[in-house]
């Protein structure tokens, strides 16, 4: 089962749709790199020949505007409340990560750092070495200091504070991370775009704008920046790796997603992300845009709060598991790409599995049979962010569901910052919730819904043998020993129901017929730095 | 006159005391706060840190002292969300909504106005009914789907305007005010009338004719000045809506005006944006109303003759108060 997800989400996650080193002249740079993606040293070396090439064959569209569903906030990697899918897209065009994740062969590659490896055997000590040809967009060149200096300021992100110690500078090019704890997936943690690097000089001359200076292919043009609404980014000629073709590119916040869509019927913008599901065959029909659906690392998933109320009872929490027919809820949802969840685990992570001692599918009868151990308390009130349209109807097809089993569901609505409210580790007043989480593909990203005390653990999970897990898996090298370790926090999970898999939802772009260079990420990490649109 | 002025704009600190406490008390009763949005992946201690920081570990009054603590020295605060100071945000957004308001109002006065005189002087008319009914259109239309289905058509089908955002000058403002500006038409269309209608049947009004005054200039002249009063009212109001932000247009056609803003800073919790925002909204609704008192004096003379003759009685008190003495 794992081998055959995996197979299809290389296949189908890992779409890399023909980038624009992939046309014309620039089939010289895949085949000089050896597949390597922009931004490594072979394709770096590569794309200046190849790119020679291209602009005697093709003339590209000079500026572009992509349209996003929500705003970006800001344009710190390091700023609060930023690790999301949205402001990763940002930062993949206007920073660089020392590693870059690459979605087809789910293997880390150079970026800032040519070289890595760990010093120690419980993953604790990293050593890096940099790249020494790279310049920020100030002009200020990158050194390990400015390394140093980004992974210190990171303060709200339990994913690095949680591992991260402190890091020695062996001089301009060479650094060694310190961890707290061992953590072999720290490096791909590094990866992310939120952890990209900042010019240390830069943010100490001007804290507030000085982080939106970075190594990246695009420079954000602050003169024509709408706060929470519109970010104009311009070329950085002077960027180490491949010059993007295109000269302009506009972000710009259209919440309304029939407005996106017609804003991209009309070319005033040319790329889209999610599409509302009834818009998708209308968007279909036109010729002049071309659309894409693919299967996401996105888990949706029905969480009890296991230390007090009604959800403290496992019998409970059983009959609600086998209660839920996935197949209904999705197309409830109408999320036709959407993959039903049989493990609480990330769907590109490699240890996923689904094999399990008591397999818990959608079965009415053994429903009834843990309804009737739980003593008369088949009472249940589940919060939901009704603000979205997906959890509304999830939250009204799950109170059906269960009542057909004899379990009461009774709908608190809330909108997301009540959501968040509500459900904080601490003080969590909800008796369930439904809610989802973008996973990752490392393993150790699990620890997020398990850890004691952090919020992302929205079951409010207490489980000593799962923490003991997390702790033993995150340090471990050997694979066969780390796959037991998540397998068994899975198992059970499996066997507590502290929380319900539901399913693992699909998303769309929609983008003007042929528009090269997007890299998508079915983790919502997409690549835009790249994109262009031969005339 | 000045003294009426003053007073109205002295009249703003009780409003904004007001405005911004039930702003602030209101956002507390909301479940969660801005620290929920942002710590979404910080450890409890850092929550606990940033509530510190931003002062949600002390009670309502106590932020709100604050607030206007600063306010007192014109700092709107910070927002929590977008880092910026939220006087820089609002003179962001402010350009956007005033256009945007500005550019309905006029095309509702210029459309309306005219509609309305012809549809009451052929009042049961062909122009009267047809009028009607192109009222009751634009009154009963969903602004979010005429918004629609003019981008389809300028848009998409004719690709004559663009069909979001204010960057293409003059011409991004032509659907979005015409949305908005459509409502707002019917109901100037229908104000005017009525307003019309009343004054034309004045007695007034049937002497001029009886003396022989054209009907052109007994409607321009002598009823249009009169019906006026209730049409500027209207003016005012809906401008002072449309300068609070028209939030619906606004998400259609992704204008970066100040509805917009306020609704996903709501959204967020980021009080000090809702606030501030709300503040200079009001202040602005105020000034406007201020501007139509002062209209309503050009506009009738007997309003004028009100604030002289406040004016001249003033005067007399004050000589038998120092007699008194």
């Amino acid at each position: 089962m794992k081998r055959s997800l995996s197979v299809v989400l290389a296949a189908l996650l890992a779409v890399s749709l023909a980038g624009c080193g992939k046309s014309g002249g620039s089939d010289a740079t895949t085949a000089a790199a050896g597949g390597a993606q922009p931004g490594t040293e072979a394709a770096a070396a590569g794309s200046e020949a190849a790119g020679a090439g291209d602009s005697s064959e093709k003339n590209y569209r000079e500026h572009l505007t992509i349209a996003f569903e929500s705003q970006i906030t800001e344009m710190d990697p390091q700023g609060n409340g930023n690790a999301n899918e949205i402001h990763a897209k940002l930062f993949s065009m206007t920073h660089d990560t020392l590693f870059k994740y690459n979605v087809e062969t789910g293997e880390l590659e150079p970026n800032l750092a040519t070289e890595w490896d760990w010093l120690d055997d419980a993953c604790t000590k990293l050593h890096v070495k940099l790249r020494d040809d790279v310049t920020f967009q100030n002009g200020n060149p990158l050194t390990a200091e400015d390394v140093a200096f980004t992974l210190d300021r990171v303060s709200s992100d339990t994913q690095i504070t949680n591992y991260y110690d402190h890091t020695e500078v062996q001089g301009d090019h060479e650094l060694t991370i310190v961890l707290k704890t061992g953590n072999v997936d720290f490096v791909y943690i590094l990866s992310r775009p939120f952890d990209s690097i900042v010019n240390k000089a830069a943010v100490e001359a001007d804290p507030d704008f000085g982080a939106t200076i970075g190594t990246g292919a695009w420079i954000n043009d602050l003169d024509g920046y709408v706060a929470g609404d519109t970010i104009e980014l311009k070329r950085n000629d002077n960027y180490w790796g491949e010059v993007p073709k295109t000269k302009s590119i506009t972000l710009v916040y259209i919440a309304n997603s029939s407005s996106r869509l017609m804003a991209l019927e009309s070319d005033e913008v040319q790329l889209i992300y999610k599409l509302a599901s009834t818009e998708i065959d209308m968007a279909k029909g036109n010729s002049k845009i071309e659309v894409k659906e693919f299967p996401t690392t996105r888990l949706y998933y029905f969480a009890f709060n296991t230390a007090a109320g009604p959800g403290t009872d496992v019998n409970l929490r059983k009959a609600v598991a086998y209660a839920i027919n996935k197949e209904d809820l999705i197309a409830a949802v109408g999320d036709t790409g959407a993959m039903v969840a049989e493990s609480f685990y990330g769907s590109a992570m490699a240890y996923l599995t689904t094999e399990f001692d008591e397999k818990i599918t959608y079965d009415v009868e053994k429903a009834k049979e843990y309804v009737a151990k739980c003593g008369g308390n088949t009472s249940l009130k589940l919060m939901a962010n009704t603000g979205d349209g997906i959890f509304k109807t999830m939250s009204e097809v799950l109170q059906e569901q269960f009542r057909q089993v004899g379990i009461t569901l009774e709908i608190e609505e809330v909108d997301s910052a009540g959501i968040s409210a509500n459900t904080k580790y601490a003080s969590a007043t909800h008796e369930s919730m439904i809610y989802s989480i973008g996973t990752n593909t490392w393993d150790s990203d699990m620890g997020r819904l398990f850890s004691v005390g952090t919020n992302s653990n929205k079951a409010i999970v207490d489980d000593s043998r799962i923490s003991e897990l997390l702790i033993e898996g995150s340090a471990c090298v050997d694979p066969e020993q780390r796959a037991s370790y998540y397998k068994e926090i899975q198992a059970i999970n499996n066997d507590q129901c502290y929380y319900v898999p539901l399913y693992y939802s699909s998303t769309t772009i929609a983008y003007t017929a042929g528009l090269e260079g997007i890299v998508i990420n079915p983790t919502g990490y997409f690549d835009y730095s790249h994109i262009c649109l031969p005339e | 006159m000045h003294k009426y002025i003053i007073k109205r704009i002295l009249m703003l600190i009780p409003v904004t005391i007001g405005v911004s406490l039930l702003v602030f008390v209101m956002l507390d009763l909301a479940p969660g706060t801005v620290v929920d949005i942002i710590g979404g992946e910080m450890t409890t201690e850092e929550i606990a840190e940033l509530n510190h920081e931003l002062g949600y570990d002390r009670s309502v009054f106590y932020r709100y002292f604050i607030y206007m603590k600063g306010l007192l020295h014109g700092d709107l605060g910070t927002s929590y969300i977008y880092k910026v100071d939220v006087w820089k945000l609002y003179m962001q957004r402010l350009p956007a909504t005033l256009q945007l308001a500005g550019a309905s109002v006029f095309l509702a006065i210029v459309l309306s106005i005219p509609l309305g005189i012809k549809a009451a002087t052929k009042h049961g008319g062909v122009t009267d009914n047809l009028s009607m009914v192109a009222a009751l259109l634009g009154l009963s239309m969903p602004n979010f789907w005429l918004g629609m289905m003019l981008i389809v058509l300028f848009s998409n089908q004719l690709g004559w305007l663009p069909s979001y955002g204010a960057t293409d000058g003059f011409k991004s403002l032509i659907l979005p005010a015409f949305t908005i500006g459509t409502g707002l038409m019917a109901t100037l269309t229908r104000t005017t009338r009525s307003s019309m209608l009343d004054v034309l049947r004045a007695d007034y009004l049937r002497t001029a004719r009886s003396k022989g005054v054209p009907e052109k200039k007994v409607v321009k002249k002598h009823a249009l000045k009169n019906a006026l009063i209730p049409i500027i009212t209207i003016i005012g109001t809906q401008l002072g809506n449309a300068v609070g932000g028209a939030v619906v247009t606004e998400n259609v056609f992704a204008w970066p005006g100040v509805g917009r803003l306020i609704i996903d800073a709501i959204n967020q919790r980021d009080t000090n944006t809702v606030t501030g925002c709300i503040i200079m909204t009001t202040v602005m609704i105020c000034i406007i109303q201020v501007v139509v008192d002062v209209v309503y004096a050009f506009v009738d003379p007997r309003l004028r003759a009100q604030y002289a003759s406040a004016k001249t009685r003033k005067k007399p008190e004050k000589v038998q108060g120092g007699a008194a003495a």
